[in-house]
């Protein structure tokens, strides 16, 4: 994770370095608009394991739930309120489903220290809706490629798929028990953390053109999976996406 | 009458009667008009009005009555139910409860009737298709004689109608569920859980203090020992210290109800011979359908029934019944169908034959002993006196000794797995000796075999001998009165022994065995088992021929 966070700083670095030529441009349009799709970067794969009382005794499971690249949905625009510095918004929408691995260890009904193990996966549901307040700064790098470097900080509602227990079958003797699914509820949980970016534009004409953008939105949402426990996980990541740009 | 005047008839009177009257928001027209009547007649004006459309729909067969009981509170009263009929179908749910004196005079009648109903009677699934329908989401084939029924089934409260299934299935996840599908597309109209007592799992302390697990029914502050997690129901009853009770249960002139299962609050059991008597009886039914795939004493599951608690375990009541019921203390019985009785062993500072005695039910091989009396009666069926008798009683401390061995770890003294018999609640020593028959004054060998007539013929004497063949063949060892040596098949290999005896003595032996046909059977099913000259066939012959029997 933390040699992708390395690797979009130097991207971000890098284009942001620009000759001198581009910093003499002039950018003459006040509002930027943009608007496209792409993905986000696994990286917040989490676990999670709790107890539970079953036959006078306790029941322990263990899940991990994964973390997969998923699509992006992504609006934003700024508003230029002095030479290129704007300020803007965007909303990021990432959902995802993954297949959690659970894991636990059953009591038998009749007698103590008699676990039977059972495994198995269920499907869980990832999805960030992020709102981001965007101060930018623009780089006009050419007549048709512009850049707008972005930063700010982002709030973010993190929506999560969680196991609460393990759903399973015995029958007589109950000796071992079959994994059949797990109980799960949605937590959504809001946070604040923050975003940095690079929007690179490709202009067809003199207010429309195709779009890059690399970002990086990053928050630690605190879930609920009841019982009075919570667990911290990680939230957002780093974003590739494109899409169409509107220059006012 | 038609349709519509009942309907209309049912209106007024359930408007006069100050009864509810649901009708369907949208339907206007008093001519189809669904809904339901739920009535509560006990006045004479309201049994005026409704009791003559009652009868006439009796007479007309939109009533017809279902059962007709005594009722146990009034003597001379009766009650009478009867279900509705739409078009010969019944309507599920839909029925009537009229009380009535010795003259036959209603008294008062209470229930729904459903009105409005306009569906077609014909189904167009057939019987044939929601079996296979209800077996397919059940999981699990039914029983033959479990066939679905047609019905009525009202949809919201009787806004609407549908013709459907009903099937009462056992699933595969030991639930009982009631499927309703529709009669004319299939499609499953409603099901629920109809298994109406809930397993639950408790801690109870045993007689000896330990603390188990214990598998019971019910919940919300009320539990009872019925283990219904098992195939059989397990049943333990207390008896709550009355031997008249007692013995007119087991003499077939009363019958237990409700009140005589053992009960507890909050599901943390304190009653130990409650708790032993109901957890090891689950213990037995384990271990038989685990070592010999056997379901139960019948291999049919029958319901395995408990006692316990039938006399109080005080000086009064030894003073009061020891001699009329000496079994209701220092006993433990299997009294036929199922039914195990376990004493209550002596109060503090009573000793018989030197020894003090605890409820007999905290001993797992005296419980398992006694359940297998039960496989006994419903296998060989060994003549309880002399020979067969004795083998009778040795198969039963054969198997008791061997589910302590399946479920306790080996070693001495409580909770332990050794060849005495009841020696965890009978102090010191226990009852008897499978290693040193002898120990007990039991014979070891045939020659020193009782042939008087006290003890049905000297059962619990001659077991000696079959109990001493059992532990030479598994455990090795020399007979101390032919001083002949035995190579057993060894501790590890418990199992083939136990399986060569439970072929033998289930399978093979006659009613009328001697132990000269055990020591047959018994070679016969080490080889069945084993091979020919197997280790176990070897370890039998060598252990039968020790103790004289040949």
């Amino acid at each position: 994770m933390r040699r992708r966070l390395t690797a979009a700083a130097f991207l971000v670095l890098i284009v942001a370095a620009q000759p001198a030529s581009a910093q003499d441009r002039q950018w003459t349009e006040r509002i930027w608009i943009g608007v496209g799709g792409g993905v986000q970067l696994a990286g917040n794969a989490f676990d999670d394991a709790f107890e539970l009382p079953l036959y006078t005794e306790t029941e322990r499971v263990t899940v991990d739930y994964p973390s997969k690249s998923g699509p992006v949905f992504d609006v934003r625009g700024g508003y230029r309120v002095w030479k290129r510095l704007t300020i803007g918004a965007g909303v990021t929408r990432y959902s995802q489903r993954a297949d959690a691995r659970v894991e636990a260890q059953l009591p038998h009904p009749f007698f103590d220290n008699q676990f039977r193990e059972v495994e198995g996966e269920t499907s869980t549901l990832r999805a960030e809706t992020t709102a981001h307040l965007l101060l930018g700064w623009m780089l006009p790098l050419s007549d048709r490629m512009r850049l707008v470097l972005t930063a700010g900080p982002s709030f973010m509602n993190v929506e999560q798929t969680l196991v609460t227990d393990v759903k399973y079958s015995e029958t007589y003797p109950y000796d071992t028990a079959e994994f059949t699914g797990a109980s799960t509820r949605r937590s959504s949980r809001s946070a604040t953390g923050f975003n940095a970016g690079a929007d690179f534009s490709w202009m067809f004409s003199n207010r429309i053109g195709a779009g890059a953008l690399v970002q990086i939105a990053r928050a630690r949402a605190r879930l609920s999976p009841g019982e009075g426990r919570s667990i911290t996980v990680d939230a957002g990541g780093v974003q590739f996406g494109g899409g169409l740009r509107l220059f006012f | 009458m038609s349709r519509w005047r009942k309907a209309s008839m049912l209106a007024c009177l359930t408007a006069a009667i100050g009864v509810t009257w649901t009708p369907v928001p949208s339907a206007q027209a008093p001519r189809g008009r669904s809904g339901v009547a739920e009535f509560a007649a006990g006045s004479l004006p309201d049994l005026r009005q409704w009791d003559p459309i009652a009868e006439s729909m009796l007479r007309s067969g939109e009533l017809r009555v279902r059962q007709v009981r005594q009722d146990t509170q009034f003597t001379g009263r009766r009650v009478q139910r009867a279900d509705q009929y739409y078009r010969g179908v019944r309507v599920f749910g839909a029925d009537i409860s009229r009380q009535m004196d010795d003259k036959g005079v209603v008294l008062s009648m209470f229930g729904h009737i459903y009105t409005g109903i306009e569906i077609s009677p014909d189904p167009t699934v057939t019987a044939d298709a929601v079996r296979t329908a209800v077996t397919e989401l059940a999981a699990l084939e039914q029983a033959a004689d479990n066939q679905p029924e047609l019905v009525v089934l009202p949809i919201d409260d009787g806004a609407t109608f549908r013709l459907a299934w009903r099937m009462r299935a056992v699933t595969d996840r030991m639930d009982i569920v009631q499927y309703f599908m529709d009669a004319q597309t299939g499609a499953v109209l409603r099901q629920y859980s109809d298994r109406q007592t809930q397993s639950t799992v408790g801690r109870a302390v045993g007689v000896l203090g330990d603390s188990k697990k214990i598998s019971v029914s019910g919940g919300a502050g009320s539990f009872t020992a019925r283990d219904v997690l098992r195939p059989p129901l397990v049943e333990t009853d207390d008896m709550k210290g009355d031997p008249i009770r007692t013995l007119n249960y087991l003499d077939g002139r009363i019958a237990l109800g409700p009140n005589d299962i053992a009960a507890d609050t909050d599901n943390n059991w304190t009653d130990g011979a409650v708790n032993d008597a109901h957890v090891y009886a689950g213990y037995t039914y384990d271990y038989y359908f685990k070592r010999f795939g056997r379901q139960g004493l019948d291999n049919n599951n029958i319901r395995i029934r408990s006692l316990v608690n039938p006399v109080r375990r005080t000086a009064q009541d030894v003073a009061l019944y020891f001699n009329l019921f000496p079994d209701f203390f220092v006993n433990a019985f299997y009294a036929g169908n199922g039914v195990m009785v376990y004493g209550v062993g002596l109060p503090s500072g009573f000793t018989l034959g030197g020894q003090s005695w605890n409820h007999l039910a905290g001993a797992l091989d005296i419980v398992a002993h006694e359940l297998t009396h039960g496989v006994t009666d419903y296998s060989s069926g060994l003549i309880y006196r002399n020979e067969s008798g004795a083998l009778n009683e040795a198969f039963s401390d054969i198997i008791g000794t061997s589910v302590e061995f399946f479920f306790q770890p080996a070693g001495s003294g409580d909770l332990r797995a050794d060849y005495l018999c009841g020696e965890d609640v009978v102090k010191p020593g226990g009852l008897r000796s499978m290693e040193n028959p002898q120990v007990f004054g039991d014979p070891d060998h045939y020659s020193r075999r009782f042939l008087g007539m006290a003890d049905n013929g000297g059962v619990h004497i001659n077991s000696g001998i079959v109990n001493q063949a059992f532990y030479l063949a598994v455990e090795s060892g020399t007979n101390r009165t032919s001083n002949l040596a035995v190579q057993g098949v060894g501790s590890a290999n418990r199992e083939q022994m136990e399986k060569v005896f439970y072929r033998a003595f289930t399978q093979m032996l006659p009613s009328n065995a001697n132990f000269s046909l055990a020591r047959a059977a018994t070679i016969q099913a080490a080889r069945d088992l084993y091979g020919a000259a197997s280790n176990a066939e070897r370890a039998v012959t060598q252990a039968w021929t020790a103790v004289g029997v040949n």
